[in-house]
């Protein structure tokens, strides 16, 4: 029995050694950032600049790891059990899961935080729908660096000044291109949420935010009339013959870089297209973009990505003072310039190819969340609504069937969720 | 007798300590987890008794995985061991069978990755597979599409698993002593008939360990699945194309917040299942041992 004791003193001992690691204080400001960019991408070699002159100016003991999106799988899980860094990266679609998760706390002291130098506020350098995109319940979630949305892109340097204002423009266009015996529209269909775009681009652009969110909600919402009308569309997209042959088998990125090399006209995508298709563009090939034209309301999707403060972290206040810090003019240009991406800030100029995004997203009366953030019930929308859209798409059912078979599903979903 | 008593708990104790901390709780809080809806540490959990298991058991998106689960498994495994049984008849006595089998084991060690990149270079509608089916007149097949995407990743898998059973099991082969097969040919046995009374029954324990290896790495099939689809993005793979293990990752890890809940159901299901599996491969493998005397 002595010895029994013996082995559960030595364990204990043990498991209380390896709890005390973290009740260190130290006197000096530090801060850790664990980023979910590649060291190699250029927005990672702008992020080590900022914190690089955070350490300089500051005094504060910088720890910034770049380990890539699947270095970090485990972050949630860390950080809730008070481990993991001051500072994460994040993105609209995440704010939900991390404000459940009660990983972000209030950030409104922040919003207004002057930005060194300035004489600017947070609040007052980022516009308000990109405020709008990086807020949740509780007010704003992060602070943003960059502005992602979805557009249909093209070649300016074959087309110049492309920009169908109707729908019937953009089908004239489509026919246009097939008459010519080019294949107008390269699509990556063995990705749903890039299939997806069509139909969501016309409801959410034309009826505004909320219109495809709400279809997850109540089945009778699949009645209204934009329903049906949209999917008439992608089905005339379907029909018509105007993707490439055997895009649902087309594996990704295959369809985008084909598209770079002017196999296809168009392609419907992010604003990150431009970045991944760099080293395959043909030469001359001057990426530009539309807005969908889906009528209506003409509502413009804005996300952001950005930097979240662990509300668990250790060092709370310095990491929000790192944030005002990072705003400024100088490096948020850098995310134009070096990382071809638009800035998060207003007054920043977006580069050439993204100019027509940043201006629907300044100029837009209406804003939507990325895909509507109809993702949020992720059973409705991965398991039923990206497969359906997939079957309308691919044209193995019609706009009726549809618009039929989302309502009873939907049903069907509620009733056992 | 005294002695060993003595010695009995010191020794046992801490590897008891260190599996149930790091094993037997965590099961069972996995377990517990079944029964609520939880979206992880620092959430709410709220306890929702049979409710998981009862939303699985109607929804159709986790019967097409839990059948293409089990076609993998069954299909997958019967093409493996078929394959590797030709092979033993086969590659028993022909020169350079060493190479043969380096060569066969080798898509075992290729990464995933590399795979995922060469999938889209070979079966992609314009990719290499369909360019040469054109030069032969053939028509070029949708194969990454929803009607055959499953067909190419059982394929795949086939391809990948094969090598590595097939270095088991000969090397069970290669300890059979080189005279029973010499006194079998002097009665006149064919090929198959040595393999059929020889090799077959004398490798048969490795065969049936193998089959169990084989039924527990089945269910957690995972990786192949997104190297053959949506590797390199945050998408979720097509339906047809799903396993269970994929779709306790898409309930994870999609979009939205994670259903741990859900994900525990579809783990505690899974270990049913594979327990059942295991027991049945068991029973179906149990021969009496047989030993040269």
């Amino acid at each position: 029995m002595r010895k029994l004791t013996v082995v559960l003193l030595i364990g204990a001992l043990g498991l209380a050694a390896c709890g005390k690691k973290n009740s260190g204080e130290s006197a000096q400001q530090s801060l850790s950032y664990r980023s979910s960019w590649g060291a190699a991408e250029p927005q990672a070699k702008i992020i080590k600049t900022i914190f690089d002159d955070f350490a300089k100016e500051t005094g504060t003991k910088v720890d910034v790891k770049f380990v890539g999106r699947t270095g970090n799988e485990n972050l949630n899980a860390e950080m809730a059990s008070g481990q993991g860094p001051d500072l994460f990266d994040t993105t609209t679609g995440d704010i939900d899961t991390l404000t459940a998760q009660q990983l972000i706390g209030p950030m409104d002291d922040l919003e207004n935080t002057q930005i060194p130098g300035e004489g600017k506020t947070v609040k007052e350098v980022l516009p308000e729908p990109v405020r709008r995109a990086s807020s949740g319940k509780n007010g704003l979630a992060y602070v943003p660096h960059t502005i992602i949305s979805t557009a249909v892109w093209y070649n300016a340097a074959e087309h110049p000044g492309l920009n169908p204002q109707t729908w019937e423009e953009f089908i004239a266009f489509l026919d246009e291109s097939k008459k010519a015996g080019r294949t107008p529209i390269g699509q990556d269909g063995t990705i749903a949420f890039y299939n997806v775009f069509w139909f969501y681009s016309l409801l959410v652009g034309a009826n505004g935010a909320g219109s495809l969110a709400e279809l997850a909600k109540d089945p009778a919402n699949w009645d209204k009339p934009q329903v049906l009308d949209t999917a008439e569309k992608v089905e005339q997209l379907a029909k018509g013959g105007y993707f490439q042959r055997d895009f649902m088998a087309t594996k990704f990125p295959a369809a985008q870089n084909a598209w770079a090399q002017g196999k296809y006209d168009l392609n419907i995508n992010g604003t990150w297209l431009a970045s991944e298709v760099q080293p395959q563009l043909a030469p001359g090939f001057k990426v530009a973009s539309f807005q969908m034209p889906a009528g209506g309301k003409r509502s413009i999707e804005v996300g952001t990505l950005g930097w979240a403060v662990n509300a668990k972290g250790k060092n709370v206040a310095t990491a929000k003072k790192f944030l005002a810090f990072a705003l400024q003019k100088k490096y948020m240009e850098q995310f134009s310039t070096v990382a071809l991406n638009i800035s998060s800030r207003g007054d920043v100029p977006a580069p050439a190819h993204m100019a027509d995004v940043q201006k629907a997203v300044l100029e837009a009366k209406e804003t939507h969340l990325s895909y509507d953030y109809a993702g949020a019930d992720k059973t409705w929308w991965g398991d039923m609504f990206l497969p359906l859209n997939d079957r309308l798409l691919s044209g193995k059912i019609d706009a009726t069937a549809f618009v039929r078979e989302g309502k009873k599903r939907t049903a069907q979903h509620l009733a056992t969720g | 007798m005294k002695t060993y008593e003595r010695a009995f708990w010191p020794f046992l104790l801490p590897a008891l300590l260190v599996y149930t901390l790091l094993f037997v709780a965590p099961s069972l809080f996995g377990i517990w987890v079944s029964f609520t809806r939880w979206s992880g540490p620092g959430s709410e959990m709220a306890w929702r008794g049979l409710d998981n298991y009862v939303a699985l058991l109607h929804n159709e998106v986790f019967a097409t995985a839990f059948t293409n689960t089990f076609v993998m498994a069954i299909v997958g495994g019967a093409l493996i061991f078929g394959f590797t049984f030709l092979s033993m008849v086969v590659l028993r006595q022909l020169k350079g069978r060493a190479f043969i089998r380096a060569v066969v084991f080798l898509p075992m060690v290729i990464s995933i990755i590399a795979i995922g990149a060469a999938v889209g270079f070979l079966l992609n509608p314009e990719g290499a597979v369909n360019t040469v089916l054109e030069w032969s007149g053939l028509d070029p097949q949708p194969w990454l599409g929803p009607e055959m995407v499953f067909r190419c990743i059982v394929g795949g898998l086939v391809w990948s698993s094969t090598g590595f059973y097939v270095a088991l099991m000969m090397s069970a082969a290669d300890a059979i002593p080189a005279h029973v097969y010499e006194d079998a040919q002097l009665i006149g046995a064919t090929k198959w008939e040595q393999f059929r009374h020889i090799t077959l029954p004398l490798t048969w324990d490795v065969f049936a360990v193998s089959a169990v290896l084989w039924v527990v790495g089945s269910l957690k099939i995972f990786d192949i699945v997104l190297a053959f689809t949506t590797a390199g993005t945050a998408a979720a793979p097509p339906i047809p194309a799903r396993t269970i293990a994929v779709q306790q990752f898409i309930v994870v890890k999609g979009a939205g917040l994670p259903d741990l809940g859900s994900a525990a159901a579809m783990g505690v299901m899974t270990l049913l299942v594979t327990a059942v599996l295991i027991v049945l491969t068991r029973r179906i493998t149990r021969r009496d041992r047989v030993e040269l005397s």
